[in-house]
């Protein structure tokens, strides 16, 4: 079946009363983001499921670095494939969808941000009474420190910092996402990684 | 390029972001400057701890749970502009009529209430009229009359 067949298909019987359908049930799996959403926008749940299997991780570990509160970040990432879900009738298969789908929880994200109210991070944990090696132990304590002075930076440098570093992505797309110029992104990431590289000078 | 702007474009390097020549300037400046190879391997270090951070697991029925959540928020949206939409054209302008009825009545009865509360209450401006104007009023021109016979 062509994939305008089972398109036809869809609006017609629905996926669970055809039996040529249920076949391409697994072939959601070999669809593109793009086919994906067009499934969404015509109200196809499992297109929409496969969507978030696709960028749940993604999301929550953006959303975890940003945010540094596990339970935020995962409501963060919930709201943004309701986001996604609202947006995919107006989807234009042109754009990139990994940076489509991140620009709205880095809105989110810095949403969250400016309604909550200061929220210290908890000390590093102490490894003091565990027999882990001396090499180990060292790397668990600079990870924590690590991970409060990423949350420390601000909102910008970290997010640039999350999106490039983390997210794999290019300066170009990482100055998509957050509207501004690459210039300006080199920018917030040296001043990042100098921030971040003087606290492991502290540590060390 | 001296070594302070070397240095600001030592990240852009590590990140292969540098175009073509730039990028071969700043690899010839590193292979003789020890001082700026240096700034490349503390940044190449911290870029493997940061490597280390882990991030957040996604949870088992995530996708699923996210999926119910948006079908019944969907079922939410729905029902009011679906009960709209099964509604035949003579059903709306009924409704749109009952509506304007309903304001129409609503607005007349508070009228009413409003006349009938002012009713109840004395005028006044004829009191304080009659106070400051005592010449232009006929029986207050009378009563001051009558005070001065009184008076006599």
């Amino acid at each position: 079946m062509s994939r305008l067949d089972y398109v036809w298909c869809v609006r017609s019987c629905g996926i669970s009363c055809c039996g040529s359908c249920m076949t391409l049930k697994c072939k959601y799996l070999e669809q593109s983001d793009d086919f994906l959403m067009e499934l969404v926008a015509r109200g196809d749940d499992k297109a929409f499921e496969e969507l978030i299997t696709r960028y749940q991780q993604t999301v929550l570990n953006l959303a975890f670095r940003f945010l540094g509160d596990e339970q935020e970040a995962k409501d963060a990432a919930q709201e943004t494939f309701l986001r996604l879900l609202q947006a995919a009738e107006r989807y234009q298969p042109t754009t990139q969808f990994k940076p489509f789908v991140l620009r709205i929880t880095k809105n989110l994200c810095i949403d969250y941000i400016r309604k909550r109210k200061p929220v210290y991070l908890a000390e590093p944990p102490d490894y003091r009474d565990r027999t882990d090696p001396h090499a180990e132990l060292e790397l668990a304590q600079l990870g924590a420190i690590l991970r409060k002075a990423v949350v420390a930076l601000p909102e910008n440098q970290r997010m640039a910092l999350l999106l490039n570093h983390f997210e794999g992505l290019r300066y170009a797309e990482v100055a998509e996402i957050m509207e501004t110029s690459v210039a300006a992104v080199e920018s917030l990431l040296v001043r990042a990684k100098r921030t971040l590289r003087a606290k492991m000078k502290e540590f060390r | 390029m001296d070594c302070h702007a070397m240095q600001e474009k030592v990240v852009a390097f590590l990140d292969g972001e540098l175009p073509g020549p730039v990028g071969e300037v700043v690899a010839r400046h590193l292979s003789s400057c020890r001082e700026c190879a240096e700034e490349v391997n503390s940044f190449r270090q911290l870029n493997a701890a940061l490597d280390l951070l882990p991030g957040l697991p996604a949870p088992t029925r995530f996708a699923k749970e996210t999926v119910r959540k948006a079908v019944s928020c969907k079922r939410k949206e729905m029902s009011l502009s679906e009960l709209w939409k099964g509604f035949g054209n003579a059903w709306r302008f009924a409704a749109c009529v009952a509506v304007l009825l309903g304001l129409l009545s609503g607005g007349v009865a508070s009228r009413s209430v409003y006349l009938g509360i002012s009713a109840e209450q004395p005028d006044q401006t004829w009191i304080i009229y009659e106070d400051s104007e005592p010449s232009l009023s006929a029986t207050y021109g009378q009563a001051a009359l009558v005070d001065q016979d009184e008076q006599w």
